[in-house]
Parts: C-alpha cells; sequence; structure tokens
C-alpha cells in the first residue's frame, strides 16, 4: 500500500507497519499534509495547519524508531488537536477573534501527555466558538460534514470530526462536556468516547462546565479510542478533579466477546415513532446484532432522563456564564450571536435555580446507577434526527417553543452521562437512505471504560459502518 | 424544609423588557438585536425547569462531583 491508501486507515494497522519499519511517518505526514491542503478550504477542519513543525515531528520519530527507539503504538502517528487546547508556542484560539492572537507558554496536559507517545501534530482543528456549540458564523470557517457539505458535522468539537472522517488525520482529541465529541462523531461516521469523569485530566483546556468537561478521544475504530483513551488518561496533579485509579490497559480484554453481559436500552428514549424511521429502523437492526453476539438486552427505566436538557442547561450555561463573566460585559460583541445570547440568558439564572439542577441531577445520576446494577451496559440512539443543514442552524431563536424544540430534546442522548459523571462511547450503526451516518451510543459505569470498549468492539468486528468513508 | 426546592414557579412567560431589566440589575446590556434570542432561551429554561418543580429535593445534597468508591458500581 502507498501512503496516500494509508491515510484512510486506524492506528492500529498503522502502528505495526510503523513499528516494523514497513512504513515511513515522514511519507506517512506528507500524504496527510497533502490532502488537507487539498480538502481543508472546502471542509474547514483545521484553523491552523503545522506544516513544519509536523514535518520535523515525523523525521525526528523517524530517527528514533531506526535507531529501536520505538516509544509506542501513537509513535509516528499523525494526529490533530481540537482548538480548545493550548499547545506551547502555536496558536491557541478556543474558535473565537478574543483569543486569535493566543500563543500558550505551556500544553495542556493531554498533548504534552501525547507529545511523550510521539504524535506528530498536524494542526489545530476547528471547533464551536469557545467549545459552546451552535456557533451561527464560525471566525475561522464554517465546519462542513464530509458526507454532505451543505449538513453540519456536529458540535462542538466538528473540526475533529471533519478531519478524521475525512482522513486528514488518523485520530483526534476533541472534548466533550454534554456531547461535543459524542455528536460530532455520530455525524460524521467515526467514534469518539467522554470518560469518566476525572479519569482525564482538564488542564489546558478552555472550560465551559468545570463539574462535566472531558478530553474526548475521535478515532476511526474502537480499538483506536481505546489506545488513544490509554494514554491521555491518568491523575494529574494539575488538575485536582482528575482521578487516581489506576488507568487498565484499555485493549487488553478488548477481543474477548460479549457473551453473557447484560445490556439495557433506556426505554424512555424510545418511545413510539421516536426517531426518524432510518434511525429506528437501524437501532432495531443494532440490537439484533447484540444478541446475536450472545449478549442479553432488556429494557431499563430512567423516568428523569427526558429532563435531563433543562438540567444540563442550567448547570453548564450557567458555569460557562460565570467563565466568560468578563468579556461577555466587557466584549460583547466580540462573540459570536449564538454564544453571546447562551451565554447572556445563562447570567440570568439565579443561584437558587443553579442549586435546584444540582439537586436534580443527583436524583437523575442516582438513576443511572440503579439501572447499571440491573445492566452492564446502557444502550440508545445518539439522536433521534439527521444532521441539520447548516443554513437551518444560523437562524435566531424567536420563541421559547422554538428554543424547546430545537435544542431539548436533542441533548436527552447525550447529557445523560455528563450530568452523571459516567462514560459512554458513540460507534457508527448505520447510515439514512440519504446516505448520512448513524450513531450509537454505550454507556456504562464510573470507571468501567473497559466494558464499554469491549462491547463497542463486538459490535464493530460485526459491521462494516466504521470502514465506510465518504466519497470526497 | 420545603419539599418543593423552589415554592413558587419560575418565570416562563417574562417579557422582553423584563429580561432586559433582569440582565441590568447583573451588569449586563442586552443588544437589541439579541433580546428575542436571549428572552426565548431564558424563558424556555424556565419554562422546562418548571418540570422538575414536582421532585422532592428536600435531602438531596446539590453535590456536582461524585466521589468514587472503589467497589462502587463495578
Amino acid at each position: 500500500m502507498t501512503a496516500q491508501d494509508l491515510i484512510l486507515e486506524n492506528i492500529a494497522t498503522l502502528a505495526p507497519l510503523i513499528q516494523h519499519k514497513e512504513i515511513s511517518p515522514v511519507a506517512l505526514t506528507e500524504a496527510y499534509l497533502a490532502r488537507i491542503e487539498k480538502l481543508n478550504s472546502r471542509f474547514n477542519a483545521y484553523i491552523t495547519i503545522l506544516a513544519e513543525t509536523a514535518m520535523a515531528e515525523a523525521r525526528k520519530a523517524e530517527t528514533e524508531i531506526m535507531r529501536g527507539e520505538y516509544r509506542g503504538k501513537l509513535h509516528g502517528i499523525p494526529m490533530g488537536i481540537k482548538d480548545q487546547f493550548l499547545t506551547k508556542g502555536i496558536r491557541t484560539t478556543f474558535g473565537s477573534t478574543i483569543f486569535g492572537d493566543q500563543i500558550p507558554s505551556e500544553d495542556a496536559t493531554v498533548v504534552s501527555r501525547l507529545k511523550a507517545a510521539g504524535i506528530i501534530m498536524l494542526g489545530k482543528h476547528n471547533l464551536a466558538e469557545f467549545a459552546l456549540g451552535g456557533t451561527r458564523k464560525h471566525p475561522y470557517g464554517t465546519p462542513r460534514n464530509p458526507w454532505d457539505p451543505e449538513r453540519i458535522p456536529g458540535h462542538s468539537s466538528s473540526g475533529s470530526g471533519v478531519a478524521v472522517a475525512a482522513s486528514m488525520c488518523t485520530a483526534a482529541i476533541g472534548e466533550d462536556t454534554g456531547g461535543s465529541g459524542r455528536i460530532p462523531a455520530a455525524m460524521c461516521g467515526i467514534v469518539a468516547i467522554r470518560p469518566t469523569y476525572g479519569r482525564v485530566t482538564r488542564y489546558g483546556a478552555a472550560p465551559a462546565s468545570w463539574s462535566m468537561d472531558a478530553a474526548s478521544p475521535m478515532t476511526k475504530s474502537v480499538e483506536d479510542c481505546a489506545i488513544v483513551l490509554g494514554i491521555i488518561a491518568g491523575y494529574d496533579p494539575k488538575d485536582p478533579l482528575s482521578n487516581k485509579t489506576p488507568v487498565p490497559n484499555y485493549t487488553k480484554n478488548l477481543k474477548e466477546g460479549i457473551r453473557g453481559i447484560k445490556i439495557g436500552v433506556i426505554k424512555e428514549l424510545i418511545p413510539p415513532n421516536w426517531a426518524h424511521s432510518d434511525i429506528r429502523d437501524a437501532f432495531e437492526r443494532n440490537i439484533k446484532i447484540f444478541e446475536k453476539l450472545g449478549a442479553s438486552v432488556s429494557q431499563v427505566s430512567i423516568p428523569l432522563i427526558n429532563l435531563t436538557a433543562p438540567i444540563f442547561v442550567a448547570i453548564c450555561d450557567t458555569d460557562a456564564a460565570y467563565v466568560h463573566y468578563d468579556n461577555i460585559r466587557n466584549r460583547t460583541m466580540d462573540y459570536d450571536e449564538a454564544s453571546r445570547t447562551r451565554l447572556m440568558s445563562a447570567s440570568l439564572v439565579s443561584a437558587g435555580i443553579y442549586t435546584m439542577a444540582q439537586q436534580a441531577r443527583n436524583v437523575f445520576r442516582n438513576q443511572m446507577l440503579a439501572s447499571l446494577k440491573e445492566v452492564d451496559v446502557l444502550l440508545s440512539p445518539m439522536s433521534y434526527t439527521l444532521p441539520i443543514k447548516i443554513s437551518d442552524e444560523v437562524v435566531a431563536f424567536e420563541t421559547k417553543e422554538d428554543v424547546i424544540s430545537r435544542q431539548y430534546g436533542a441533548r436527552s442522548f447525550t447529557t445523560p452521562y455528563s450530568l452523571s459523571c459516567l462514560p459512554a462511547i458513540s460507534i457508527p450503526s448505520g447510515f439514512t437512505n440519504e446516505g448520512m451516518p448513524i450513531g450509537l451510543q454505550i454507556g456504562g459505569r464510573q470507571f468501567d471504560e473497559e466494558t464499554v470498549f469491549k462491547v463497542a468492539y463486538a459490535f464493530e468486528t460485526e459491521t462494516e459502518w466504521h470502514r465506510q468513508r465518504p466519497s470526497i | 424544609m420545603s419539599n418543593k426546592p423552589i415554592p413558587v414557579e419560575l418565570p416562563s412567560n417574562l417579557s422582553e423588557d423584563e429580561v432586559q431589566n433582569l440582565a441590568h440589575g447583573l451588569g449586563l446590556t442586552i443588544p437589541d438585536t439579541d433580546l428575542k434570542d436571549v428572552s426565548a432561551r431564558f424563558t424556555a429554561l424556565m419554562s422546562e425547569l418548571n418540570k422538575i418543580r414536582s421532585l422532592d429535593l428536600s435531602q438531596i445534597a446539590p453535590t456536582p462531583i461524585f466521589p468514587y468508591e472503589k467497589g462502587e458500581c463495578k
């Protein structure tokens, strides 16, 4: 295979070829940079392309590997980083003009861990402004879905989703506060995990909600996701809320199968006629695949799950309003319209309402934990709708009914894991008749990413959706 | 303590002027062009949060982070 063919492959395929000197990190990086050069103006996946430093890193990796100093599975792998993470000496915009000239003096810990593992950083990925989602006018170009450039790729790790799906990098680091990694993964046909809160350090990532922010590996396969999480996970003294629970080898038990595993379908998320028929049909087919693999599938009830969207907004948006307290008052018009109106609305939430939302969050979390005593993992679709057209997203809200209809329902799928601090992965699970990817969500117990990966991997090996690439 | 977290209904029908006045009290001025959008977002949130007022939260601590106890739910 040529380097041009190899850029379509995943880490699990490329790593042994790099380790055994069958492919050159330099040739691979050149091929990715050529593809980025060709596609980025169309899809706006990258804000900053690091051609020179990437080539220097590739040459260094190649030299080390030729000397027998192979560091591990990410050594020589070209990746992209969401521009929400600080990168030493490299412009970090957070997707905003307010930070358009920011050159950090240090790396986010996630970035320094990936560098130590030997990645080649191709560039910084585009995102919704301040990772808030719903940006109406992206300062650095509108990210476009590689499966249909007229449609959104999902927020807020939009550029990362686009870049991985369009093979403009092998893998990416996104971020997932309320679904910002999982949603673009579902809409772009790739894999992303939101780890247990505290599993990965937040240090050096632009914050949205301090109690929900989590770095999110975004990859072409489940095994890749397990590999990347294994590198970035673990306690960081710079983040006092990162957890000291030992990091397991996430690939060790990946392939042992799921016979006997108990899977719970969240019944409140699948009421009659609950979704676009293509999504409904795909979900029903997906359940049969798990049953064929030897898992038992039953329904579980989580009564409060349909109220997680307002609970999430009351907490996350209010946290974000505090993060932006000064700038939203003093640099108001430097924000995108959607970020500005979202932060201003959240600024009006009182302490009593915020506290009530946190209490409701606890009640909800107990319901999630109770369901996870009945089953090993929870299963749901990633959404009930298809990715909307970009032209539909840029329309301002007119009424409260408009907000509820366009925003709240969709958030019931991803925010449950954010609020309850539990891990969840999105994996490709089919395509609509229009050729848009469909995502499936598997959620698990606290710090039990191993089981989540194992179930996702078993499903992936029975299907071919993760191997499909957009025709671009 | 009340069994209901907020004893009165949350303000889900505020006018745009009332939203602007609330913002002014917090040191914010909502641009005229944004007022409809901000009002829609805020009243939508209040409207949806009214649905959780029926929960008995009197014994529930508003703890946002949940310490992991070894063996819990594993």
